[in-house]
């Protein structure tokens, strides 16, 4: 008898050790942006910080492929990808991003004949302090590489002008509707101003108002218009199209839809593609947008 | 009678010996090089298996300019001056690395009554034409190539946009701004092009080794009475990276090899995903923030086509192995069953009376107004054809690669290795070395390949 309790209480301490050693290395090298992003008590340090989850799936609008050649059809490869993204921008404009992959129940699985590469993949992206670092599903750093992204101070500092001249309440309501009828008279004053500053009224409704404005040009570079489409009765954008040399290469309609709230929900995209061969093919990607989140600190 | 009985064992005692004496003999194996190669090409296995076993290595640098003829030529007039009286034992092995297996085959075709040659070894040859030399001459490299540098610098072209300003609200990147590691990128992809124009030789070469080529038929139309054996590679996924890699490492720079090409890659990749990711964001917080100034929402549409650039590089990467592979003929076609979610929009508020069309309008079309309909999210799949990888060494399909009519005995298959570090591993990250265990089994064979070890 006693020799069985000495063999249980063995175990128990060899387990013991085994879950001690293995939480502790367990131990994850990145630093999550949640615990960076809220260091100082009573202030977030972020102006801005928006996560949701994506699912994006890219197809071909051409399915009859017998006119393609194999490199072309190899460039026509359907994709669908699912992650997670949280971005935050701090008060001085600088981005940090956190994306993570999720694993999809409906994911292209080509089954290729090749042997199957063995390399660690990456499971998520950090993007900050002017780095990219990319880690594994345990949480292992791979690899740490400069990235420098574009400030945001002019997003952050047109939300913290809208907080100047209206109540934290409104704003917040307009954020979380995504209704901002309380706003209407920012785009009328858009309208009345856009000749000035160069932006043509092309069309307008009792419903949608069709504005264009051109991106500057580049010296060696397509010239390059954008077209917004707008709802005026909820003040959204509801499509852009972008215009290079007068050709439609890129059309993004946005989705909204109502539960308690109204909420961007869809992206759809149609975008001009080029195919090795030289030929020309839209393909539409198609991003349905869930737990939407979006704080301000303003 | 006995002594005619004694003449006769004496006979065939000697005639035992003397084959057992032949096969402690050190035979000749000629290590042929490929269109790319040199004598230094096989010198790694040459030397290994000089000083291993019960053989003479020799590596002649024939000239592969001229076309398989000329080669073929070349190398007897080589083996004829280097191994002299020895030059037409019948126990000599060839053992020939890509275009050196079809140079070795067509000596064989050329000179049969008078070989140099008692048996043949192809490693990775192009047996039946390298596609690679086909999409080379009609152009699709060429096309291929030019594509690539198309996608990869679309994304950080339109992001070095300068910085402009409407109505008082600045827009747009910095001035310049391009990733040091996106530039370095593009300008290695340049590299790879010229090293895959390399792949070709001259034109009189290239012609002869495409697949259908009047050579190609010519030396397989020939029944050599010669014992052979096929080395085919198998690399594994991303067996283009792979390969470019391995060759980096043998002409560029020794500090790459297959593995930090694929990892460089993969990087790379989620580089071009991430500023996708972010401008796609950026489009959606734009977007949000021309609720209160709607000139935000132009920058919406500028972050919205950012996206969709960096994306073109990004989906580039993604297909690259199957392009790839498009070009050296490595691939079938099949349908493939994808689904995509859509919004399902009813006309009224009734659940049960769902409006099955397309649902999500095409172009032209805004999205339903989810006050005056509802929307749902519904799957949706259709049918569509894509490329599936078939084994390949990186450079040459597998059916080229194995001569048919091999029994499967005399059918090698040298895993995770690809075209160039199948004759040196020092191409590679795996510390296995492939290449050398399969050269093990045939020359522990028990029939013409034989070789025993020294001691």
């Amino acid at each position: 008898m006693k020799k069985h309790f000495f063999k249980k209480q063995y175990w128990g301490l060899f387990l013991a050790i085994c879950f001690v050693v293995a939480t502790n290395s367990c131990k994850k090298d990145f630093e999550d942006i949640d615990q960076v992003g809220e260091k100082h008590s009573g202030q977030l340090s972020f102006a801005l910080s928006m996560s949701y989850d994506i699912e994006t799936t890219k197809i071909y609008q051409n399915d009859d492929k017998s006119d393609y050649s194999p490199m072309d059809i190899a460039a026509m490869t359907p994709m669908r990808k699912k992650q997670s993204v949280l971005m935050r921008i701090s008060h001085d404009g600088d981005v940090s991003m956190e994306i993570t992959k999720l694993r999809d129940k409906y994911e292209i699985d080509i089954p290729h004949e090749t042997l199957p590469e063995q390399t660690v993949q990456i499971h998520k992206t950090v993007i900050r302090n002017k780095r990219a670092s990319f880690y594994d599903k345990s949480g292992n750093l791979i690899s740490s590489l400069p990235m420098e992204v574009p400030n945001q101070s002019e997003l952050v500092r047109v939300i913290k002008n809208a907080a100047k001249a209206y109540s934290i309440e409104e704003v917040n309501c307009a954020i979380a509707t995504m209704q901002a009828e309380s706003f209407i008279h920012e785009l009328k004053k858009f309208i009345k101003m856009a000749p000035t500053k160069g932006i043509k009224i092309v069309d307008e409704d009792k419903k949608y108002i069709t504005v264009s404005a051109a991106f500057p040009k580049q010296v060696e570079g397509p010239r390059k218009e954008a077209v917004l489409i707008i709802n005026k009765k909820y003040n959204r954008l509801a499509a852009a199209k972008v215009y290079e040399n007068n050709k439609a290469v890129l059309t993004t309609y946005l989705g909204y839809a109502k539960n308690k709230y109204t909420y961007l929900n869809a992206i759809k995209q149609n975008q001009l593609e080029r195919l090795p061969s030289g030929q020309d093919i839209v393909s539409k990607s198609i991003t349905k947008i869930e737990n939407l989140n979006i704080k301000l600190s303003v | 009678m006995r002594i005619i009985r004694n003449y006769i064992i004496f006979v065939i005692a000697m005639a035992v010996f003397a084959t057992i004496q032949a096969q402690e003999d050190p035979r000749n194996v000629i290590w042929v090089h490929g269109l790319d190669g040199d004598d230094t090409s096989w010198e790694y296995y040459e030397q290994i298996f000089t000083n291993e076993r019960l053989m003479n290595g020799h590596r002649p640098n024939y000239n592969t300019d001229n076309g398989i003829d000329y080669g073929s030529n070349h190398l007897r007039s080589l083996i004829n001056n280097q191994l002299g009286e020895t030059a037409f034992n019948n126990r000599n092995i060839g053992i020939g690395h890509s275009m050196g297996g079809l140079v070795s085959r067509n000596l064989d075709r050329m000179f049969n009554s008078n070989n140099n040659f008692g048996g043949i070894i192809t490693v990775t040859t192009p047996n039946y034409g390298a596609q690679i030399a086909n999409s080379l001459l009609d152009g699709s490299v060429e096309s291929a190539a030019s594509h690539a540098l198309d996608e990869l610098s679309a994304g950080p072209i339109a992001q070095s946009l300068p910085a402009w300003i409407i109505g008082g609200i600045s827009f747009g990147p910095q001035v310049g701004f391009t990733p040091a590691f996106i530039a370095d990128l593009v300008k290695m992809q340049i590299d790879i092009n010229g090293e895959i124009q390399s792949f070709a030789g001259t034109p009189t070469t290239n012609n002869e080794l495409q697949v259908g080529s009047s050579k190609i038929n010519q030396i397989n139309n020939y029944q050599s009475e010669l014992p052979h054996i096929s080395m085919w590679a198998s690399e594994q996924s991303s067996s283009h990276w792979r390969l470019f890699g391995s060759r980096i490492s043998e002409s560029l720079d020794p500090d790459i090899n297959d593995q930090v090409f694929v990892d460089y890659m993969n990087q790379a990749q989620e580089i071009y995903e991430g500023f996708h990711d972010l401008h796609h964001a950026l489009g959606v917080s734009n977007s949000l923030a021309g609720i209160f100034n709607p000139l935000s929402w132009i920058t919406a549409a500028f972050h919205f086509n950012l996206a969709e650039k960096w994306d073109k590089g990004n989906a580039w990467i993604g297909n690259s192995e199957s392009t790839w592979n498009s070009l050296i003929g490595a691939y079938e076609e099949e349908e493939q069953l994808v689904f995509y979610s859509v919004l399902d929009c009813q006309e009224n508020d009734d659940d049960n009376n769902y409006d099955n069309g397309e649902l999500i309008p095409d172009a032209g079309q805004i999205i339903p107004d989810p006050e005056e309909t509802a929307c749902r999210w519904k799957i949706l799949s259709y049918n569509t054809t894509v490329l599936i990888n078939h084994p390949s060494d990186g450079l040459i399909a597998k059916p080229s690669q194995i001569l048919e009519g091999l029994p499967p005995g005399n059918i090698y298959k040298v895993e995770n290795t690809n075209h160039f570090s199948v004759r040196n591993p020092g191409f590679k990250e795996d510390e296995v070395d492939y290449t050398y265990e399969e050269f093990i089994k045939i020359w522990g064979r028990e029939d013409y390949f034989k070789t025993n070890r020294k001691d």
